[in-house]
C-alpha cells in the first residue's frame, strides 16, 4: 500500500508535468488502484468495526481529520522551508501526495461513518440502494482518466454521473432521523462534531487549493471531473453534513417537548416498578414525591394520605412550614371531593417562607374507587405551574394512586385468604357438631344430609338415644347464615345433648330448651325446630314443630303422607314461662315402614331462575312418588329434584333427615329388655 | 329498610314497608327501627301491603323491639301481609304473638285509645 502510494506520489501529480500520454496513463492507473485499495480498504475496516455510538464515530472522524491535517501541515511546512532547494519538486510531490493521502483516508473514512449513522435504522431497500451507491463511487474513480485532451469519457456521461450521484446523496440525506433519538446534550455535542468535521473538510479543501474563487470552477474542481471519486464523495459528505446541522439546528427546541415525555413515561415507569419492586406503599409514596418534584422543578412537595389522615412525606419543607402554607384549610379534602387538582397561583403568606414558596399545587390521588390522599407541591416562583406541568403531575398522581389502590387491593386479598383459612377450620369443626353416627339401625333406621351455603351454616341435627329406650330427635335451623348462626348452632348443640339425656315430658323438655338458648341468643335472633321423640317399645311418637317447617309423616299402614304442623313458637322469640302456652304437641302411633322427613326452609325454599319456590307440595309429591326407595335413596333423589329444580346452587342451608322405623319392632324390645 | 315512608298520628306511627325484608334490608330497617325508639315511639303500625318476601333476619328485626315495646306499655300492630309473608309469621308461630290484621283500618282501630 505505502509502496504504491509513494510511487504515485512521485509520478502521478499533475504538478509533476509529464509530456508524454503513456506517462500520464500510468499516473493514472497508480491513482485508480491506489484510490480503489483505500476505498475498499476503509469500508472493510468500517463494515467489520464494532458498532458505535453517534458521538464515538464522530470523534473518530475527527481524530482522523485533525491527525491527517497536523501531518498534512507537517508535510507543508517542510515544503514550505525547502521551497528553494534543489529538491524543491521532490519535496512539494512528497508533501502533495500526503495531502491526497490523509484528504483520502479523511473523506473515506466519513463516507462510511456517514454510512453507520444513515443505517441507524435499517432496511432492506436501504441496503440495496446503498450497495448501487457504493458501485457508482467505485465507477466514478474512472474519470481519473479524464484530462484536457480526453478522448476516453464523453461529457454526457459525466453529467449523468453527476446527476445520478446527486440523487443519492439527496436520497439518502433524508435518512435523517437518529436525530430523534438523541437528548439535547447529544444533540448539541452531535451539532459541535458535526460542525468540526465540516470545518476541517473545509480545511482540507483550502490547503489542498481546491477551492478558487471562480464558482463555477470550484464546482468543477470538487465535485464533478478534476478528482473523480473524491468529488463524488466529497460531495455526498457536504450534502449530508450541512443537512444534518441544519436538521439538528431546527430540532434543537422541540428536543425538550419530547424529551419531556420521554422522562414522563420513564416517572411512570418507576412507579410501577416501584410496586413490582415492594409491597410497601411507603416506597410508591416515596417514589411519587420523587418524580413529582423533578418532574414540575418543585422545591418542596408533601404527601398526605386519608386513612391516616397526616402528612406521610415530606421534602423541602418543615410540618410547621406546612402548617403556615395551609392555615388550616382542608386541601385534601376539597380536591378529592372535587376530583381536580388545586392550584394556587399566587400564594400569599406572610414571613420568610413567601419568599420559597409562591405558588401552590394540590393534586387528588385517587382512583374511580377510593380516595386515597393528596399531593402537594410547593414552587418559588408564581404561577409556577404550565398546563403541562398539571398534565404530566396529574397522569403522576393517577398513576401511583392505581399503584397504591393495588397494593391495598393484594393487602386485602392476603386478609381475606387468612379468613378463608380460618372459615376451612371453622368448617372442619362444625362437621364435628353433627353427629359422626346414628343408632344401631336396627333400633331406628336414618339417613340425613346437610348442605351449607356457605363455609358454615346454622342448620343442626341430631339424635340422642336417651336412657329411657326412647330417642330424641332434633333438626333445628338458626335465623341468619354464616359465622353468627354457626356459633349459636353449636350452642344448641350443646344445650341438647345436655337437656337431651334427662328424662323429662316432652312439653318440659322444650320448654328447658327454649329457656337455656333464651339465655345464650342474640337480640332478634331466633331458632325454629322439630323435636321428635319415639318410643319404640311403646310404638309412640311426639312431636313438636317450634317455628319450624312442619315434618312430613309417612304412615305405612295407610300410605299416607301428612303434614305435622300444630302450632308453636320458634326458640327464643318468647323469652320467659310464657312460652310453652305457645306450643303444641302432637302425639303419634307408629308402626314399622313409617318415616319422618325432617328438614329444613333450604329445601322448601329453594328457588328457581323464576324466583318461584320449591315448595311444600313438590316435596310432597317427590316423597311421594319415590316413597318404595330405601330412605337413603329417597333423601338423594329428594336433593337431586331440588338441586334440578333449581339449577345447582344451594341459595340457603339445606338439611333433610329422614327416619325410618324399623321393620320388627319385637326384636328390639327383647334387645331393650335384655 | 327498604324505601318507605311513615304518617305520624296522634297517637302511633304508620310505617308503610316497601319491597323484600332480607338479610341486607333488615339490618337498615333495624336502625331506622332503633331510631323510632329512641323518639320514644313505641306504638307502631307495620303496613305490608308493598312487602314481597321476609327472611328471618327480617322477622328478627321486629322481634327484637318486642321486648321493649312491652316493656314501655307500647303496641306493634302488623297489617295487609301478602299470604307468602302471613306464612312465614304463622310457622314461627308469630301469629300468637304479634298483632296482626288483614287491614291497616283494623290496625288503626286496634291502636287507638
Amino acid at each position: 500500500m505505502l509502496l504504491a502510494e509513494t510511487l504515485h506520489a512521485t509520478n502521478s501529480h499533475p504538478y509533476v508535468n509529464s509530456s508524454a500520454l503513456f506517462n500520464t496513463l500510468v499516473n493514472d492507473l497508480v491513482l485508480f488502484v491506489f484510490l480503489f485499495t483505500n476505498f475498499l480498504l476503509i469500508r472493510q475496516g468500517f463494515n467489520t468495526a464494532p458498532q458505535q455510538k453517534l458521538k464515538a464515530l464522530l470523534t473518530q472522524i475527527l481524530g482522523i481529520g485533525g491527525a491527517g491535517l497536523v501531518l498534512l501541515s507537517i508535510a507543508i511546512g517542510i515544503s514550505l522551508w525547502t521551497v528553494n532547494t534543489p529538491i524543491e519538486f521532490q519535496i512539494l510531490a512528497i508533501r502533495k501526495s500526503i495531502g491526497l493521502y490523509v484528504f483520502v483516508i479523511f473523506l473515506f473514512s466519513l463516507f462510511y461513518t456517514y454510512r453507520r449513522i444513515i443505517f441507524y435504522i435499517p432496511s432492506k431497500i436501504k441496503y440495496q440502494l446503498w450497495k448501487i451507491f457504493e458501485i457508482l463511487q467505485i465507477f466514478s474513480i474512472l474519470l481519473i482518466f479524464e484530462h484536457d485532451t480526453t478522448f476516453l469519457i464523453p461529457i454526457y456521461f459525466k453529467y449523468f454521473l453527476f446527476i445520478v450521484n446527486l440523487a443519492f446523496c439527496i436520497y439518502f440525506s433524508t435518512y435523517i432521523r437518529w436525530v430523534a433519538y438523541l437528548s439535547i446534550k447529544e444533540k448539541i455535542v452531535a451539532l459541535l462534531l458535526l460542525f468540526g468535521v465540516f470545518v476541517l473538510f473545509v480545511l482540507f479543501l483550502i490547503i489542498e487549493g481546491y477551492i478558487t474563487e471562480d464558482p463555477i470552477e470550484l464546482l468543477q474542481n470538487l465535485f464533478i471531473f478534476k478528482y473523480s471519486l473524491l468529488g463524488m464523495v466529497s460531495f455526498f459528505i457536504l450534502i449530508y453534513t450541512l443537512y444534518a446541522i441544519l436538521v439538528l439546528l431546527f430540532n434543537l427546541p422541540t428536543t425538550s417537548l419530547l424529551e419531556n415525555s420521554l422522562t414522563e413515561m420513564h416517572s411512570i415507569r418507576k412507579i410501577n416498578q416501584s410496586i413490582e419492586e415492594t409491597s410497601a406503599s411507603e416506597t410508591t409514596i416515596r417514589t411519587l414525591a420523587d418524580v413529582l418534584l423533578k418532574g414540575s422543578e418543585s422545591s418542596a412537595v408533601w404527601i398526605e394520605l386519608e386513612t391516616n389522615k397526616e402528612i406521610v412525606w415530606s421534602q423541602g419543607i418543615q410540618p410547621n412550614e406546612i402548617e403556615q402554607i395551609t392555615q388550616g384549610v382542608n386541601y385534601r379534602t376539597y380536591v378529592l371531593d372535587t376530583k381536580k387538582y388545586y392550584y394556587l397561583e399566587n400564594l400569599n403568606i406572610d414571613g420568610p417562607l413567601s419568599g420559597r414558596f409562591r405558588s401552590l399545587l394540590v393534586l387528588p390521588i385517587q382512583t374511580n374507587q377510593s380516595k386515597i390522599g393528596a399531593a402537594f407541591l410547593l414552587k418559588n416562583i408564581n404561577s409556577g405551574y404550565t398546563s403541562d406541568h398539571l398534565r404530566v403531575l396529574t397522569a403522576f398522581a393517577d398513576q401511583a394512586a392505581l399503584a397504591l389502590s393495588n397494593m391495598e387491593l393484594s393487602r386485602k386479598a392476603i386478609v381475606f385468604e387468612r379468613y378463608q383459612e380460618q372459615l376451612a377450620i371453622a368448617k372442619q369443626m362444625q362437621s364435628k357438631l353433627y353427629p359422626s353416627s346414628f343408632p344401631d339401625q336396627v333400633r331406628l333406621n336414618i339417613h340425613a344430609v346437610s348442605h351449607q351455603a356457605e363455609e358454615i351454616g346454622g342448620d343442626y341435627y341430631d339424635v340422642i338415644e336417651s336412657s329411657d329406650h326412647q330417642f330424641r330427635i332434633l333438626m333445628g335451623d338458626v335465623s341468619g347464615k354464616g359465622t353468627t348462626a354457626a356459633l349459636y348452632m353449636a350452642q344448641l348443640k350443646g344445650i341438647f345433648q345436655a337437656l337431651g339425656r334427662i328424662g323429662m315430658d316432652g312439653i318440659s323438655f322444650m320448654d328447658m330448651l327454649n329457656r337455656a338458648i333464651s339465655a345464650c341468643l342474640g337480640k332478634g335472633m331466633f331458632i325454629t325446630a322439630a323435636y321428635l321423640r319415639i318410643d319404640i317399645p311403646n310404638q309412640k311418637a311426639e312431636h313438636f314443630r317450634a317455628g319450624h317447617c312442619p315434618t312430613f309423616f309417612w304412615d305405612a299402614k295407610n300410605k299416607k303422607l301428612e303434614r305435622l304442623e300444630e302450632k308453636g313458637l320458634g326458640l327464643g322469640i318468647l323469652r320467659n314461662e310464657h312460652y310453652r302456652e305457645h306450643l303444641f304437641s302432637r302425639k303419634l302411633d307408629i308402626a314399622p315402614g313409617d318415616r319422618f322427613f325432617m328438614y329444613t326452609d333450604g329445601i322448601v325454599e329453594s328457588r328457581n331462575t323464576e324466583g318461584e319456590e320449591f315448595g311444600y307440595e313438590r316435596l310432597e309429591s317427590c316423597i311421594q312418588k319415590n316413597i318404595h326407595l330405601s330412605i337413603t335413596q329417597l333423601s338423594s333423589v329428594i336433593l337431586l329434584e331440588v338441586e334440578r329444580f333449581s339449577g345447582m346452587i344451594h341459595q340457603d342451608d339445606l338439611t333433610l333427615m329422614i327416619v325410618e322405623i324399623p321393620g320388627n319392632l319385637s326384636p328390639i324390645n327383647s334387645l331393650y329388655t335384655n | 329498610m327498604p324505601p318507605y315512608r311513615t304518617e305520624v298520628n296522634d297517637t302511633f306511627i304508620s310505617i308503610f314497608l316497601e319491597g323484600d325484608l332480607d338479610a341486607n334490608s333488615s339490618i337498615q330497617a333495624d336502625e331506622q327501627l332503633s331510631q323510632l325508639m329512641k323518639s320514644g315511639q313505641y306504638r307502631l303500625h307495620f303496613d305490608f301491603t308493598n312487602v314481597e318476601y321476609i327472611s328471618s333476619a327480617g322477622i328478627g328485626v321486629f322481634l327484637s323491639y318486642q321486648d321493649e315495646i312491652s316493656e314501655k306499655g307500647g303496641k306493634m300492630v302488623f297489617s295487609g301481609l301478602r299470604p307468602r309473608v302471613l306464612n312465614v309469621f304463622q310457622l314461627l308461630g308469630l301469629d300468637q304473638l304479634l298483632e296482626i290484621t288483614p287491614t291497616s283500618i283494623e290496625a288503626l282501630e286496634r291502636l287507638k285509645v
